[in-house]
Formats: structure tokens, C-alpha cells, sequence
């Protein structure tokens, strides 16, 4: 009994001592690597950017409607200023997401266990600067979208800076907005000058620029361009000096340095708004838009674009997916009639037929559509407006944009020679135009400076095709009227000034967040932003 | 003209206009009454040497939406023999296969059909005439076609063609159970080893045929799962004092393997051959996720009990666990447990009291957490290459590799009371639940590049009372009466969190800013949203355009959790009849309902179309005024008069969605009749000793309801799911009530 005890105790110790042994070897993630090469999270998170940013919702259903680019083929509640929730609170989590990979592909380059490997892919410095630069442009719309938002900066000891460092801030403070534009400029300054052009940058994974240093350059440039210019009504000053010495150092100089981001031809990595329109028809042209390219309203005359930025009003939705309405091969109907624009913010939208108003074209919705950051119609705007409106560089505008959006080389020069001379409505009307399927950049635009003058303001009114008061006629209602008034679903009477910060916050980071409400003076749609002067 | 009036194929209907009234089939009629068979038979027997028992059950149900059911059948092995007197081994093993077909899918989804028939769909249309959902080419009839001469459906499919085409399927094919070897080594003293094991095999398909109106695909989910546990142990029984003091002691130990492997693949750009549900017959390259886990806890374990003269017990156990799961130099936690009951009734001699027990205890548990939660790693979601190279980023959640082990700390305390043989009798109980170092992600401002990160947070109280009560009001020879009450009061409260983070988000509901979160200081659970302006008498403050205002911030709006639940059984016997109800209660604790906000918005709820309002328009009750916001958010509100706006009933339904979130917050309270029974037990005479046993009864299970706050919406349906979102109604299928009778015999 005795020895049948003890052996017994025997055999339990022993096995309880290797309890502990090697346990944790179970616990290594045999799914996903903790290291990886820069190149691929670099290749994740420019696409990731625009997936979200130029989607249907944080687009679609914002920016192209407030600017009448495109509206609502039923539900126009967004379209007239009823934004969702959803849209802001998406807009500022996925900036930051995409952020903190940006943050990731600099640290990889930048330690030491790290970059060696990363050099195999392409020149260190060059990696970093395009993740700075990408910083930049990401967070310059984040605060031109919100205000005073909690911001990160690669070289600045700015103590407010506190965002994508959880493991100091869990709820970071939200920088001053004028704090941040300084910080944009410089970090587009330093990173333009940290580009060693003689080298490639990305090898793989870069989808704007396939690794061409110089390229990026021409990027980090253009774009210190886009955001000194805002500051023109509070400094101008400093405007044109920053300006300035970004154009010695090279900006984008044709459409060959365009800032875009490619897209794939499968679906599952197609274009976001080809994405939207696989199984739902829900954005056409507005008839502002349409109008404007017909020269209706304004003294441009028609506008060849008009061919190439929309589809004839007759051709259905699958037509244009397809690419089969004759745009390919010339031809596709030039007759301005042919085209009549979707009614903007009209509640009964959904009682017209598919073709009594125009869908984009097939240069926009085919799934290898490229997202255009920066342009080179936009850098010559800028520099006509550096020059007090300059003649020259606004006629180069023009012909930029149509030249990118394929009109003929004789239409071009016809229309460019009959526009009315430069001054600050007509280049900015222009601008407008250009921008085209960028209308986050629109809108801050038209924040900045009152330009377009050429859309419908809320109390306006809007007339009907007759074609599609025709599609109104029923029963109870035989004679519709073939005019509306654009009213608003909330109680104001201008375009919004910003988002109003993500509720969410209200529960994740109060403190802050009511800081930064009162520093605006009030958390709410009408309150502008230091450069909106007006 | 309706939507089945543009198929040339069906005559009678082509270019036949019909009146746009209210359809003699609604969505009521779409569903059918589900039928569920239960059998079962069971084979046992045993001598002194051992016993062996089998048994086979088979559930068929066919639910409550056509073309789905789900097929159960579970075997039964169970047996044990002794060899030789000290050895005896045993051994349980069972058999489920669990079949199921077009499961309906639930919540916001085209994929169910809730979504057409209570929040977007078209309250004309004729649910019969549907049932012709495609022409004999195979293409889809829609109720919401593009055009007269476009037959893509433009938001949603045909009901039917929903249940018929896009089906899906799952089976799940599980063994689990033990065997074991017991050897007495002594009278007292005996050593068992056991080994459990339970491993599965599940495969669900799904699929979205060529025709519909989202993109066609086809997917699908295998996963594996597999669990032993190997235990040894060494059980000692004695008895000392003269056969006063029982001793029972065992000392163990346990090792705990489990392995997950899961691959998941769907198609991608579409289907290219219509029919074909394969993952090659995809228009893109199809994508694949491959997951797998494992982990491994060792633990040793020992516990004693004793008993003195069968009235005052004590029990104590003692445990440690080594989890892979934690960080290697913190992965282990020793928890301890006590707990002690004296029959008190034994001491004393009272022909009132037959029974008395007090009874307490304290117990501590510790607990690991999922694999792979120490170290943040880089993923690529559905494996999608991009432009020919990897796309690798960033997860949602920052991991922590400092984790320690969650404790949660529990005391009990009990009194159980019997009186007047058992006519009345009562059990008692209040606990008091801590857990701390709550290993839990908590949501953190985006703004740190992470949605959530990974810790040890705070402590959670948990508390309540739980008191049953029985009696036998009437008992005479043939006839009896039996009145069950039970009642449960619990409270759940976050009592710290970590630093500078006072709420923790649980989950989101779906649209707007709602969102479901434990709040530092306040009831576990609470629902965090909009509300409406109220002004000093509690008016609704109504605004310019004659809609509720809402608030600028948001606030608490209750919580899920309910202040108590009760249950009332009677049961009354008459010689071999008996009679019982059951009646379900549940007071406080609030739900959002999804399907209030877009069943307002579309126009489908009857209150859309009460009295005139469509003619003629609606006034909403409440007050005008001037409403001055403080920064905070706070508002005072001044100069006040009756609210005198006609808006459109379309604008008051759309204000569901737009306007503040507190008008789609109810009550869950109600009362059920949850269960009527009765059963008739035959006498064994009958059947001359062939049957020993002949049972029938009959039983109804939610049988009514009573107390609702919103007469739209069932409390009880607002659980979208397993998981922590409580309290989230949207897109469930309707509750059910049923009915059915059941007979039982023993041989």
C-alpha cells in the first residue's frame, strides 16, 4: 500500500512538472506573418485609400451630388445635403487605417532589423518619402473634410500630433488645423527633397507611379501646390512662397505625371464606383453638369468633354458597362440634344426611365478605372491663379483636362480659342469642370473661394426635360409641372462648410472631441474652416 | 399595371391592368405552417457484471418558410463491464449529424426575405401570383423590375425565387464521448484514466444563382475541430468516527488539446456556367481563406469533500491551469474554491419543517483567452492579390502581449426550506460575481490607426437573486395542484475600465450611430444614441420643418438587460391526467428595432396609413420653441407654443431614419403564455405487461403574448444571433407559436 502510494505520487509529480513545458510553442499564428515587405502593405494601402474615399457612399452619396457632378437615381436625401453617419464615420476610420499601414511601410524602411531586406525592393528613402507624401495627401482631405482632427507627423515633435501612437495615446488630442497645414507643407518639402531620383522607388506594389522617383517628386510638388493655395485669403504671402519654390523644384509639367491610382480589370478589384454598379443603377449626370458642358448658363459654349465625361441620354446601363455605344470607335452621338442631364436633387427621381437622363460614360465606369489624385489641369489653375489669373497657364488648364479626357486634338484648340479671357470666375468655372470625378477637391474649392457660380444654390429653381415630365404623368397627377425647387433636407440655406465629427467619438474620446467643437464654435455643418474666408 | 404584367408567357395577365388595391395573399401567406417530427428509442439493459444502454433519435422539421428544414439524428452508445474484480472499463460515444437546407438568413440582407416583406417591399403585390417567380427560359420575375421592357430586378428578388434558386446547405457531422478505465487498487483507494474526445466536420455551402439581382456566386466553408482531454486521477473514499464523517478526496490531472482548421472559398466576378455551383466556375480567379488554431491547456486539480452525520458538508477544490494561450512567463493561474452547507433541519425536530438547507460558497475561475492574441500581425483578407502582388495591412485590432489571466471571483450564498412535507417549499439564492483583468478588445478612437486594442480591462460585477418557490395548495387522493414561481433579478455593471477609457463598445447596430456598450458606473448593456429635445414638461421639441428635433449629442437610452424575469407554473393532476402552464414574464430592458426605422421609412407599417394622414397629412404632438445649445451639448429650451406643422406622412416616416434614434428604443418587457400541456398517462393493466410505460400528451408553446410596447415587435427576436449585440431587432423571422402532441412508452 505503501509503495503503491508513493509510486503513484511519483508519477504525478513527474508529469506535473513538464505541465508548463513548451506550451506556448501553440500559440505561434500559423496564419498571418508578423513581418512582411514593405512593398506589399505600400500595394495595400494607396488602394485601400481610394476604395474607401471614391466609393458610392463617401463620394457618391457626398461630394459629386454637393457639387452636381452626379445625383441620385432615387433616394435623394444625401444629394441635398442629408448626409449619413455612416459616410463620416467611414471617411474618418479608414483614413486613419490606411494611415497607420503608411506609418508601417516607414517604420520597415527605417529599422535597422527591417531595412536591409526592404532596400532588395527598392531604394529605402525613396520608399519613405512615398509613404510620407501619401500621408500628406490623405490627411490633408481628412482635416479639409472635418476641421481640428487628431494628426500624425513623421518628422515634427509637436506634442498635439498624437494620432497612430496607441501605445502612448489611446485618446489622442485634436491638432490645430492651421498647425497641420504647416506641418503638410513642410513634410511635402522635406520629402520632395529626401527622393533620391537617380534610384527607383517601389519595385512592386506602387500603383501611381510603378517606382519613378522623379515621378513621386513631381507628386510631392503638385500637390504643396493644391494646399498653399488654400491659404491665399490668410497669408498669401507664405502662399506664394511655398508655391514657388515647389515649382523650381518640378511639378507636374502633362498629363504623363498624373498622380493615379490604377485599378484591375476583375471585379473584385475593380474601380469603387464600377464596383457600385454591378447590381445597382444608382447615380446618373446631373442636368447642372450637363448644362454647363452645353454651355447653357454660361459663356464657354458647348463643351466637346460633354461627349466623353457622360453617355447619350437613349443608351442604357448595360451599353455603358459594356462599352458598346460606339464611344470606342468615334462614334458616339455629338449632338448636345442627345444628352439631357438626371434632375439634381429631385424627390421623384425614381418615377424616370433609365433613358430620359444621361449615365457617366464608359471612360468612367469600366472596372480598371484610374483614381486621378492630382492632375495637371489642376496645377496650371493653380499657377494662373498664383499669376492673379493668367492667361496662359488657364488656357493650358483647359487643354490639359481635354487632352486627358480624349477630345480631339481640332476640337481642343477650337474650343480653347473661344473662351472668354482669363479672370477668377471663369478659371475657377474651369477648375470646376476639370475636376470632374475629384469632387472632394471641388468642394473644398467652392468653400474657398464661392466657385462654380455655375450651380443650382438651395431655394433655385431647376426645370425638367420634357422628356421626363412625361415620365411623370399618372393617374392623380396628368399635368406635373416641369419645374422644382431645390430644397435642402436640413435647415440650411447654403452648401454644408464640413462634416460634423463621427458620433462614435462622442463614446471613444469625448474630451477631445468637445475640445475641438468649442475651438470651432460649435460641432455643427455651417461652421468654416480657418482658410474659408468669405 | 403590376409587375406580372410584361411577361408575354403569361396571357391572362400580359397588358392587363388590375386594381392597385391591398393583395387577397400578403406577406402572412408566404409562410407556412412548419411541421416537426421527434422520435426516439432507447435499448437498455445490465446485470452485476455491467450494463449497456443505446438509443437512436431522429428530429425532422420543415420551418416556417418554405423549402427549409433541418434533419437531426443523434446515436447513442453507453456501456461499462467490469474484468476480473477490480478492473472496470466503460465507455460513451455518440453520433450527430446535423443536416439543415435553406436555413432562412436573417438581418438586413436580400439573402432573407424579412428584408422585402417588413422594411422595403411593395405592400400591393399578391404573394400567390409570386409564386410564378420565373418564366420557362428560367429568367426571374421580379416585383420590382427596372422597366416595362427590363426585367432586372432593381432591388430585390422574388421571394421565390430567393428560397428555390439561391439555396444553400449544411452539414455537420459529429462524434464525441469518453472511455475509461477505473482500478481499485483499495477499498478506499482507486486510479481512472479517461480520454474525451469530440471532433466535427462542417461544410456549409451557399449560393446566388445567375439571374439574380445581386452578383451570382457560389461559396464554401469546411472547417474541422477536434478536442481531447486526457485526465488520470486518484479518488479516495473512507468513512471515520463511527461512520460519521465521509471523506471523499480526488487528485488529478487533466491535458486539453483542441485544433481548429477552417477553408473557406468563394467565387469571384460572377458564375460563368448558369447551374454549375463549383468554385472552378468562377468568372475571376476564385479567392481562398485558410485558417487554423490550436491550443493546449494543462491543468492538475484536487478536491475533498466531507460530510458529517447527513447534515453539515464541506467541499473544497483547488486548480491550476498552464494555458498556450497567455504569454510563456505568465501563462499559469492557480484558482481555489470553497463551499459548505448545513441541513439544518436535521437538528432540529419540527413536524412543520421537513426540510431545511443553508448553503454558501466562494469560487475563483480563471480563464485564458482565444489563440493568437498576443502578437499583432499583418493580414491579407480573402488572400486578394492586387495588380498581380500581395496586399498585406494592418488588423483592426492592436494585440497585447502582456496579457494575464482573467479572474472572476464568485460567493454564493443559498436557503432552502421545505414546510409541512414538502406542501411549501422554497430555494433561495444571491450571488455575487467579480471578474477582473476582463480579457476583452476594447474600441478605441480610430484616430490611433486601430479600431480596438487588446487588454486587460477593468472588472466586471455581476449580482443577483434567484428564489423558487413551490407549493401543493390542493392534494387529495385523486387530484392535486401545483404552483411553481420562479423568479431572477440580476444586475451587471462595468466597474472600472482601463485609463482614460470610461465605456466599452460591445457592438454597433446596424444604421446611424447606435451602438450597444458597457459604461464605467452604469447598468451593463446600454443602448447609446440620439434622442429626442425635450423641453422642462417633457414635450417633444418639434423643429422648422415640423419633424423632431434631435439631440446634438448622444446619450444613454437604457439597457438590454432587463430588471427581472419570472415564471409561473401551475400544474394540476387528476388521476392520470395533468394539466400544466407555464407563463413567461420579463419587466424592463430596452431593444432597437431595425425594422421600425424602415418599415416607417418605405411605408409598410399600418401606422403609415392610420386615419388620413396619407390625404390629408399629420401634425406631430409636441412643441415649438427656441432651442440654445451650450457646448457640452446640453440645451435649454424657451419660448414654447403647440405644434401647429402639417408635414407629409411620408416625411413624418422618413424621419425614422433621419431623425433621432431614441424613436426606434422600446421596451422588452412582456408576458407569455409559454407552455400548456397535458398529458394522460394509460394504466400498464391495459396492455397486459407488454408496455410498462404509455404516455401521450399534448403541448402548445407561445401560445400569447401581452404587455408589448411597440404590437409590431417580439422583445424576444432582438438577438441578431450568438454573440455580445442583444438587443438589435432587424430582419428576424416573425416568432412562432406551436403546437403539437407527443407519445411515449416504455417496454
Amino acid at each position: 500500500m505503501k509503495y503503491t502510494f508513493l509510486t503513484t505520487l511519483a508519477i504525478a509529480l513527474f508529469f506535473v512538472s513538464s505541465c508548463d513545458d513548451g506550451i506556448e510553442k501553440n500559440n505561434i499564428n500559423p496564419n498571418n506573418p508578423e513581418v512582411v515587405p514593405a512593398y506589399t502593405v505600400f500595394n495595400s494601402a494607396t488602394v485601400e485609400y481610394t476604395d474607401f474615399m471614391r466609393n458610392a457612399f463617401n463620394t457618391g452619396r457626398l461630394t459629386t451630388p454637393w457639387l452636381q457632378y452626379w445625383g441620385q437615381t432615387s433616394y435623394a436625401d444625401e444629394d441635398r445635403f442629408l448626409y449619413r453617419e455612416t459616410t463620416a464615420e467611414g471617411i474618418y476610420r479608414d483614413t486613419y487605417r490606411v494611415g497607420t499601414d503608411l506609418k508601417k511601410v516607414i517604420e520597415l524602411n527605417t529599422n535597422e532589423e527591417t531595412r536591409a531586406a526592404q532596400a532588395a525592393f527598392g531604394n529605402n528613402e525613396n520608399q519613405i518619402a512615398a509613404a510620407r507624401i501619401m500621408l500628406a495627401y490623405i490627411f490633408h482631405t481628412l482635416t479639409d473634410t472635418f476641421g481640428d482632427v487628431p494628426y500624425y507627423s513623421y518628422s515634427s515633435d509637436d506634442p498635439t500630433f498624437q494620432a497612430l501612437k496607441p501605445e502612448e495615446f489611446l485618446s489622442p488630442v485634436f491638432a490645430d488645423q492651421q498647425l497641420i497645414y504647416q506641418d503638410l507643407l513642410k513634410e511635402l518639402r522635406a520629402a520632395s527633397d529626401q527622393l533620391v531620383t537617380s534610384e527607383s522607388g517601389f519595385t512592386s506594389g506602387d500603383n501611381i507611379y510603378d517606382g519613378d522617383a522623379t515621378k513621386w517628386k513631381k507628386f510631392a510638388n503638385s500637390l504643396i501646390l493644391r494646399i498653399a493655395n488654400r491659404l491665399r485669403a490668410t497669408d498669401a504671402a507664405a502662399a506664394n512662397t511655398a508655391i514657388d519654390a515647389a515649382i523650381s523644384a518640378g511639378v507636374i509639367t502633362s498629363n504623363e505625371d498624373n498622380a493615379v491610382q490604377a485599378y484591375d480589370a476583375a471585379d473584385a478589384t475593380a474601380s469603387p464606383f464600377w464596383k457600385s454598379f454591378i447590381d445597382r443603377t444608382d447615380f446618373g449626370v446631373t442636368n447642372t453638369f450637363i448644362n454647363i458642358l452645353k454651355g447653357k448658363n454660361n459663356d464657354f459654349g458647348e463643351d466637346p468633354r460633354l461627349f466623353e465625361m457622360a453617355a447619350p441620354s437613349a443608351v442604357d446601363i448595360k451599353a455603358v458597362k459594356e462599352n458598346t455605344y460606339g464611344l470606342v470607335q468615334d462614334a458616339v452621338s455629338t449632338n448636345p440634344d442627345d444628352y439631357q442631364g438626371l434632375p439634381y436633387a429631385f424627390p421623384l427621381t425614381q418615377q424616370l426611365a433609365f433613358t430620359s437622363y444621361t449615365f457617366p460614360s464608359s471612360k468612367v465606369l469600366k472596372p480598371d478605372y484610374g483614381e486621378v489624385l492630382i492632375e495637371y489641369a489642376e496645377v496650371q489653375f493653380i499657377i494662373s491663379e498664383r499669376n492673379g489669373f493668367s492667361q496662359a497657364e488657364y488656357e493650358e488648364g483647359v487643354t490639359a483636362s481635354m487632352q486627358k479626357w480624349g477630345v480631339d486634338a481640332a476640337d481642343v484648340t477650337a474650343f480653347v480659342s473661344n473662351l472668354p479671357p482669363a479672370n477668377e470666375a471663369n478659371v475657377l468655372n474651369q477648375k470646376y469642370v476639370a475636376l470632374y470625378m475629384q469632387a472632394h477637391e471641388a468642394w473644398a474649392e467652392y468653400r474657398r473661394t464661392g466657385f462654380p457660380n455655375l450651380i443650382v444654390l438651395p431655394g433655385e429653381t431647376i426645370t425638367l426635360d420634357p422628356n421626363q415630365v412625361e415620365d411623370l404623368i399618372t393617374e392623380s397627377d396628368p399635368n406635373p409641372s416641369n419645374t422644382y425647387i431645390f430644397e435642402p433636407r436640413v435647415d440650411i440655406d447654403e452648401m454644408p462648410q464640413r462634416l460634423r465629427y463621427p458620433q462614435i467619438l462622442q463614446t471613444l474620446n469625448e474630451a477631445n472631441r468637445s475640445a475641438a467643437a468649442q475651438a470651432l464654435g460649435g460641432d455643427v455643418i455651417t461652421s468654416p474652416f480657418f482658410w474659408d474666408v468669405d | 399595371m403590376h409587375w406580372d404584367a410584361f411577361d408575354p408567357e403569361f396571357a391572362g395577365d400580359f397588358l392587363n391592368p388590375r386594381p392597385w388595391i391591398y393583395p387577397e395573399n400578403d406577406q402572412e401567406d408566404f409562410f407556412r405552417t412548419g411541421v416537426t417530427l421527434n422520435n426516439s428509442v432507447s435499448f437498455s439493459n445490465g446485470n452485476d457484471k455491467g450494463q449497456y444502454r443505446a438509443s437512436i433519435a431522429n428530429i425532422q422539421s420543415e420551418g416556417i418558410v418554405p423549402n427549409s428544414n433541418l434533419d437531426k439524428t443523434t446515436v447513442n452508445f453507453n456501456g461499462d463491464t467490469k474484468i476480473g474484480e477490480k478492473l472496470k472499463v466503460g465507455s460513451n460515444v455518440n453520433y450527430t449529424r446535423t443536416s439543415g437546407f435553406n436555413r432562412p438568413a436573417f438581418g438586413y440582407t436580400g439573402a432573407g426575405v424579412i428584408q422585402q416583406f417588413y422594411q422595403f417591399g411593395q405592400t400591393s403585390v399578391d404573394t400567390d401570383r409570386l409564386k410564378k417567380y420565373k418564366t420557362s427560359t428560367g429568367q426571374q420575375r421580379p416585383w420590382n423590375r427596372v422597366a416595362f421592357n427590363d426585367n432586372t430586378p432593381r432591388y430585390s428578388d422574388n421571394p421565390y425565387w430567393v428560397i428555390n434558386e439561391n439555396t444553400a446547405e449544411d452539414e455537420r457531422n459529429r462524434i464525441f464521448g469518453k472511455i475509461f478505465a477505473n482500478y481499485k487498487i483499495t477499498d478506499e483507494l482507486s486510479a481512472e484514466v479517461n480520454a474525451f474526445g469530440d471532433i466535427y466536420s462542417n461544410e456549409i455551402n451557399q449560393r446566388r444563382a445567375i439571374g439574380s439581382q445581386g452578383q451570382p456566386f457560389y461559396s464554401q466553408f469546411n472547417s474541422n475541430f477536434k478536442e481531447f482531454n486526457y485526465e488520470a486521477r486518484l479518488m479516495y473514499s473512507n468513512k471515520f468516527l463511527d461512520d460519521k464523517l465521509s471523506l471523499d478526496a480526488i487528485a488529478g490531472m487533466n491535458r486539453r488539446d483542441s485544433y481548429t482548421s477552417t477553408i473557406e472559398g468563394e467565387t469571384q466576378g460572377g458564375l460563368i456556367v448558369d447551374g454549375l455551383y463549383n468554385l472552378g466556375n468562377s468568372v475571376d480567379q476564385s479567392t481562398v481563406n485558410d485558417f487554423d488554431s490550436r491550443l493546449q491547456v494543462n491543468s492538475v486539480f484536487a478536491s475533498a469533500s466531507l460530510g458529517y452525520d447527513n447534515f453539515l458538508y464541506l467541499n473544497a477544490t483547488v486548480r491550476n491551469d498552464w494555458d498556450s494561450t497567455l504569454p510563456a512567463d505568465d501563462n499559469s493561474y492557480l484558482y481555489p474554491s470553497i463551499s459548505s452547507s448545513l441541513v439544518f433541519s436535521e437538528l432540529v425536530d419540527l413536524d412543520w419543517l421537513n426540510f431545511g438547507k443553508l448553503r454558501g460558497g466562494y469560487a475563483q475561475v480563471g480563464n485564458g483567452t482565444t489563440p493568437y492574441q498576443l502578437l499583432t500581425t499583418y493580414s491579407n483578407p480573402n488572400n486578394l492579390n492586387f495588380n498581380g502582388n500581395p496586399t498585406f495591412s494592418q488588423p483592426n485590432a492592436l494585440l497585447n502581449s502582456v496579457l494575464v489571466p482573467e479572474q472572476k471571483n464568485t460567493w454564493e450564498i443559498g436557503l432552502e426550506m421545505g414546510f409541512l412535507k414538502n406542501r411549501i417549499s422554497f430555494d433561495f439564492t444571491y450571488y455575487d460575481e467579480r471578474t477582473k483583468d476582463l480579457i476583452t478588445p476594447v474600441q478605441v478612437d480610430p484616430a490611433t490607426g486601430y479600431l480596438s486594442t487588446f487588454v486587460n480591462a477593468g472588472e466586471l460585477e455581476n449580482k443577483g437573486i434567484e428564489l423558487l418557490v413551490s407549493g401543493r395548495p390542493i392534494e387529495s387522493e385523486n387530484f392535486s395542484w401545483d404552483v411553481t414561481v420562479n423568479f431572477a433579478r440580476n444586475r451587471n455593471q462595468l466597474l472600472s475600465l482601463i485609463d482614460g477609457v470610461e465605456t466599452l463598445q460591445l457592438g454597433r447596430f446596424p444604421f446611424n450611430g447606435v451602438s450597444l456598450n458597457a459604461v464605467v458606473g452604469e447598468r451593463y448593456g446600454q443602448i447609446r444614441g440620439t434622442n429626442y429635445v425635450f423641453d422642462d414638461q417633457g414635450n417633444k421639441v418639434v423643429g422648422a420643418g415640423g419633424s423632431y428635433l434631435e439631440t446634438q449629442d448622444v446619450e444613454n437610452l437604457g439597457s438590454i438587460l432587463p430588471d427581472f424575469n419570472m415564471g409561473i407554473r401551475n400544474s394540476i393532476s387528476y388521476k392520470n391526467f395533468r394539466l400544466s402552464a407555464l407563463i413567461d414574464i420579463q419587466q424592463g430592458g430596452k431593444f432597437r428595432s431595425l425594422t421600425n426605422i424602415w418599415g416607417n421609412y418605405s411605408g409598410i407599417l399600418e401606422q403609415t396609413a392610420r386615419g388620413n394622414i396619407r390625404e390629408e397629412g399629420v401634425v406631430l404632438p409636441g412643441v415649438t420653441g427656441d432651442v440654445t445649445y451650450n457646448d457640452d451639448g446640453s440645451y435649454t429650451v424657451t419660448n414654447t407654443a403647440a405644434n401647429t406643422t402639417v408635414i407629409s406622412s411620408q416625411q413624418e416616416g422618413q424621419d425614422y431614419y433621419f431623425g433621432n434614434d431614441n424613436q426606434n428604443v422600446f421596451d422588452a418587457d412582456y408576458v407569455k403564455l409559454r407552455e400548456l400541456n397535458l398529458s394522460y398517462t394509460f394504466n400498464k393493466e391495459w396492455f397486459g405487461g407488454f408496455v410498462q410505460d404509455v404516455q401521450l400528451s399534448a403541448f402548445g408553446r407561445n401560445l400569447a403574448v401581452w404587455g408589448l410596447d411597440n404590437e409590431n415587435f417580439d422583445p424576444e427576436v432582438a438577438t441578431g444571433g450568438s454573440g455580445n449585440v442583444q438587443g438589435s431587432e432587424g430582419g428576424s423571422l416573425p416568432s412562432t407559436l406551436s403546437y403539437g402532441f407527443n407519445l411515449q412508452l416504455k417496454f
